[in-house]
């Protein structure tokens, strides 16, 4: 082009070789050993939570009243509880609840978190004293009560649980996103973006969340494992997922009566519930490392 | 789309001696404990179609505030600022955004002022889509142009802002800057951050570019050596006051005010054995 | 003929990196008499900085000095310890660095902080550091020096306390000062203040200063002599009049040409084209090679060493006789 001919003597010839944005962070992450290992579980509960159906041996309602209170075997590599079902089924089909659970309950917790969160932090003044307000209303409620209130209301079904879940959790959520959202709001590409014209809305979606999926990503990783626990503390009071859908929680709580003689329905449950909620704290951990190394390599 | 000369003369305004920019008597308060104070008082400059005003100021002397208030980042309290024949800052928020295509601004940290998560494509693509303005094939197109233009490799365009160096992140900012043709931009300290020979060729950009394409610069500095170089006229600040305002020439050449005066003498100057450093105002002892 | 106050052979400093080995510095070479002032001139990743601050032991702990020799007074500051460079710190060298801001102890009182070298080292007792301490904020320009003695540093603006530092710098009565950008974060006006007191007081005590600072105008009108660093080397060590005058290297000369300077009015800048080369990349050519107008095949495959080509004016350059021949004809135009 004739115009950037003149422009010559002012033209740079170096430009950097670009990565992805993938390429960069896993070049971070991979630098903390637990952090893969974390990572490496995550990706092993949600293909066991996926294929479950497949991947059980037997349904986890499927009895057998001749074979109950049965030790680990070649056949049942978990035992067998007091209704002759498969344990290592009810602990594979456990998984997939408790990734329905955690992934959803954070997902919605998140979603009415961010909205609330963001549209409180860009606005400022009485929106913001308001939904503030409401925030502390949510959190000062004791959850484990407000839960306990949701579920007997509301039924005790996965979808259920997972609404009360998330309508105690959010308000965490909105308090992080907003502060997120004051951090940013003076920086110098948000301003940027307004003299080119953007919208409030896109500045937002644009310019903000973007630059704030960091710390989501970390608290959605630790709120993941934190939703899991919620639930199971339900189904210890037993206004958790109502059996015979198998939950953390609630093989767990099956498993608890009856330790003393038979301890192999306990003891399973809790080290695989144990390893999910570490494996999901690595991974977390892992994220904040990539996500603090702004602007460096 | 192509950029050149006839498409912006096309775009000055109707009446070719009227100013493109008005300030008049603006005032900007901020808080301070339990009152307020002036950061820019009662500043008034004018700036007609295809030249530069420079401001320039010490720090505290309120012309960064002045170009955000020029810019409408901040609202001022008292004044009003024509653009274009329009009250600029009677706009209300709508019709605001919809003039912003005409007035852009390039910042002093050329990193702070990019979007981390955007590449650099998007980034300069992002005013495009904001106002709607082509197609996709067409946007990508004027993105190449723009990178061309200011002297970037486009394989740069999939990169992310913090893998450049600081000039370079200046000509994406101001790749960014052109992309809807304004006919104002304002540029506020662009090349203090940056190394010398790097300064150098980044106003040469900008002095290239007001060559090719008829912009109007409005140019913040607290260099006053810069400030010549690039300015037809010269608005000097001091604590929030427009102290002095005259053509270039005039500044240099006689300066009215003693805080001009100091200023201009403050400036360290290269000695050279046959010239000899002399202020016209001074009288020789 | 007595030693230098300050020799420096051959000095090369490196980073250890995660991606790499940063070559900060390769080899420099300079002299400095007593009284002296010497400008080092350049711009970032030139390593200025590094150059001075790895002699006094003041670089972070992955860098080190790889080979050569900087002795003071004729003792080789590379050769001692931790303690002992501390010794030499502040008794024979004073230091002052670029951001006021962050240089003085914010939670500390300027006097005490001034004093403090003084009655560490036992030499004055606690009211006569006081006195002292005074009397060289007073030397500074400090107005009302016995109230501001107990002042804090956000008390000052950045101007005061540029030359509160200054004060702390001079506290013992250095042989040399090293100036790192001692001005770049002032205001031109109060700079031009600052600049004028160091002036000043060197010519009342006698001190030498190395002053490192991007700023060509800066420099040649506050030293006698200047070193010019391009990519970790020495590419031009002349005095003023020689450097201004006599430009023997490319790099030189396009620094003069693209600083701005009043009197030029609304005219095109000539900028030096391409960017400065990584420090993680040794040359196997002159490293200006690249964005050197006067460059041949030469160049880049040899590397130019310093060489004289006028009394006290030597220069790193295959090609220098051409540069200072191009120089003496702008002159005539």
């Amino acid at each position: 082009m004739a115009v950037s001919k003149t422009l010559s003597p002012t033209a740079v010839d170096t430009v950097p070789q670009p990565e992805t944005l993938l390429q960069v962070f896993w070049r971070r992450y991979r630098r903390n050993t637990m952090a893969v290992i974390g990572l490496v579980l995550v990706i092993i509960f949600i293909l066991i939570a996926i294929f479950a159906p497949w991947i059980a041996p037997y349904h986890y309602n499927d009895q057998n009243l001749r074979n109950t209170w049965q030790p680990p075997s070649a056949e049942h590599i978990f035992g067998t509880d007091d209704l002759g079902r498969d344990q290592l089924s009810r602990v594979i089909y456990a998984v997939r609840t408790a990734a329905i659970v955690g992934l959803g309950a954070s997902a919605l917790s998140l979603l009415i978190g961010a909205v609330i969160g963001s549209i409180s932090g860009m606005r400022g003044g009485w929106t913001d004293t308001i939904l503030m307000r409401l925030v502390e209303i949510f959190n000062s409620f004791p959850a484990i009560l407000l839960a306990v209130i949701l579920a007997t209301n509301l039924g005790q079904s996965v979808t259920t649980i997972v609404i009360a879940l998330a309508i105690t959790g959010w308000a965490g959520y909105a308090r992080l996103i907003r502060g997120q959202v004051l951090a940013l709001k003076n920086q110098e590409y948000v301003h940027a973006a307004r003299t080119l014209g953007a919208s409030e809305q896109h500045v937002i979606t644009k310019y903000v969340l973007p630059n704030i999926l960091g710390p989501i990503a970390v608290a959605l990783s630790f709120g993941i494992p934190y939703a899991m626990i919620a639930e199971a503390g339900l189904s210890v009071i037993g206004v958790g997922i109502r059996p015979p859908e198998p939950s953390w929680g609630n093989l767990i709580q099956l498993g608890i009566n009856k330790m003393r003689g038979f301890p192999y329905l306990a003891i399973w449950p809790t080290l695989l519930f144990s390893l999910t909620l570490l494996a999901f704290t690595w991974f977390g951990d892992g994220l904040q490392e990539i996500f603090n190394a702004k602007g460096e390599r | 789309m192509l950029l050149n000369k006839s498409t912006f003369n096309a775009h000055t305004s109707a009446n070719g001696k009227e100013p493109l920019l008005r300030v008049e008597h603006v005032t900007k308060y901020f808080p301070r404990g339990r009152t307020r104070f002036a950061a820019v008082q009662d500043a008034s400059v004018e700036l007609m179609p295809g030249e530069t005003l420079g401001i320039v100021g010490e720090s505290g002397s309120g012309k960064s505030t002045l170009s955000r208030c020029i810019v409408r980042l901040y609202d001022p309290e008292e004044g009003t600022i024509w653009f274009d024949g329009i009250n600029f800052t009677a706009l209300n928020a709508k019709a605001l955004r919809e003039k912003r295509r005409d007035i852009q601004m390039i910042f002093q940290d050329p990193l702070a002022s990019l979007n981390p998560m955007m590449t650099v494509a998007q980034a300069i693509e992002d005013p495009l889509i904001i106002h709607k303005v082509g197609t996709q094939r067409e946007r990508q197109r004027r993105v190449h142009e723009l990178l061309e233009l200011v002297g970037l490799d486009t394989a740069a365009a999939n990169a992310f802002p913090f893998e450049f160096s600081g000039g370079q992140q200046q000509r994406i900012g101001i790749a960014r800057a052109l992309a809807l043709n304004p006919k104002l931009l304002i540029c506020d300290e662009p090349v203090s951050a940056l190394d010398v020979s790097i300064q150098a060729q980044i106003l040469r950009l900008l002095q290239d570019l007001q060559e090719q394409l008829g912009l109007s610069y409005v140019f913040i500095s607290h260099n006053l050596a810069v400030i010549e170089h690039m300015s037809d006229r010269i608005a000097v600040m001091y604590q929030g006051k427009v102290v002095e305002y005259a053509p270039a020439e005039e500044i240099f050449r006689a300066p009215k005010e003693e805080y001009t005066r100091t200023l201009i003498e403050s400036v360290p100057f290269i000695p050279r054995p046959n010239k000899q450093r002399a202020f016209p105002w001074q009288v020789p002892a | 003929m007595s030693i230098p106050l300050l020799e420096v052979e051959d000095v090369w400093v490196e980073f250890k990196r995660p991606g790499g080995t940063v070559h900060a510095v390769n080899g420099i070479s300079f002299k400095l008499e007593a009284g002296e002032s010497l400008g080092i001139v350049g711009e970032s990743g030139s390593g200025k900085s590094v150059a001075m601050l790895s002699l006094l032991g003041l670089i972070a702990r992955n860098g080190r000095v790889v080979r050569g020799s900087a002795k003071l007074n004729g003792e080789d500051l590379l050769k001692m310890s931790q303690q002992e460079l501390r010794e030499v710190r502040g008794r024979d060298v004073g230091m002052i660095f670029q951001d006021p801001m962050t240089s003085l102890n914010p939670i500390m009182r300027i006097g005490k902080q001034i004093t403090e070298s003084m009655l560490i080292r036992r030499l004055y007792s606690p009211e006569e550091a006081r006195a002292r301490g005074i009397e060289l904020l007073r030397r500074v320009g400090i107005q009302n020096p016995e109230q501001r003695f107990d002042d804090y540093p956000y008390q000052f603006s950045g101007g005061m306390r540029q030359r509160v530092m200054i004060a702390l710098a001079l506290a013992l009565n250095p042989q040399l000062l090293v100036a790192d950008e001692p001005t770049t974060a002032l205001d031109v006006t109060v700079q031009a203040q600052v600049l004028s007191l160091l002036d000043d007081l060197r010519k009342e005590i006698g001190m030498a200063m190395i002053m490192i600072t991007h700023d060509l105008g800066v420099a040649t009108n506050h030293c006698k002599r200047i070193a010019v660093m391009y990519a970790g080397e020495i590419v031009e060590l002349a005095t003023v009049e020689q450097l201004v005058t006599n430009t023997a290297h490319p790099y030189a000369l396009g620094l003069m040409e693209s600083t701005m300077e009043i009197g030029h009015g609304k005219t095109p800048i000539q900028p030096i084209p391409g960017m400065p080369p990584s420090a993680m990349t040794l040359h196997t050519g002159c490293p200006f090679a690249p964005r050197c107008r006067f460059v041949t095949e030469r160049c880049r495959n040899e590397k130019p060493v310093l060489r004289q080509v006028e009394a006290d004016h030597t220069v790193a350059c295959h090609h220098a006789d051409e540069v200072m021949h191009h120089v003496a004809e702008q002159v005539h135009v």
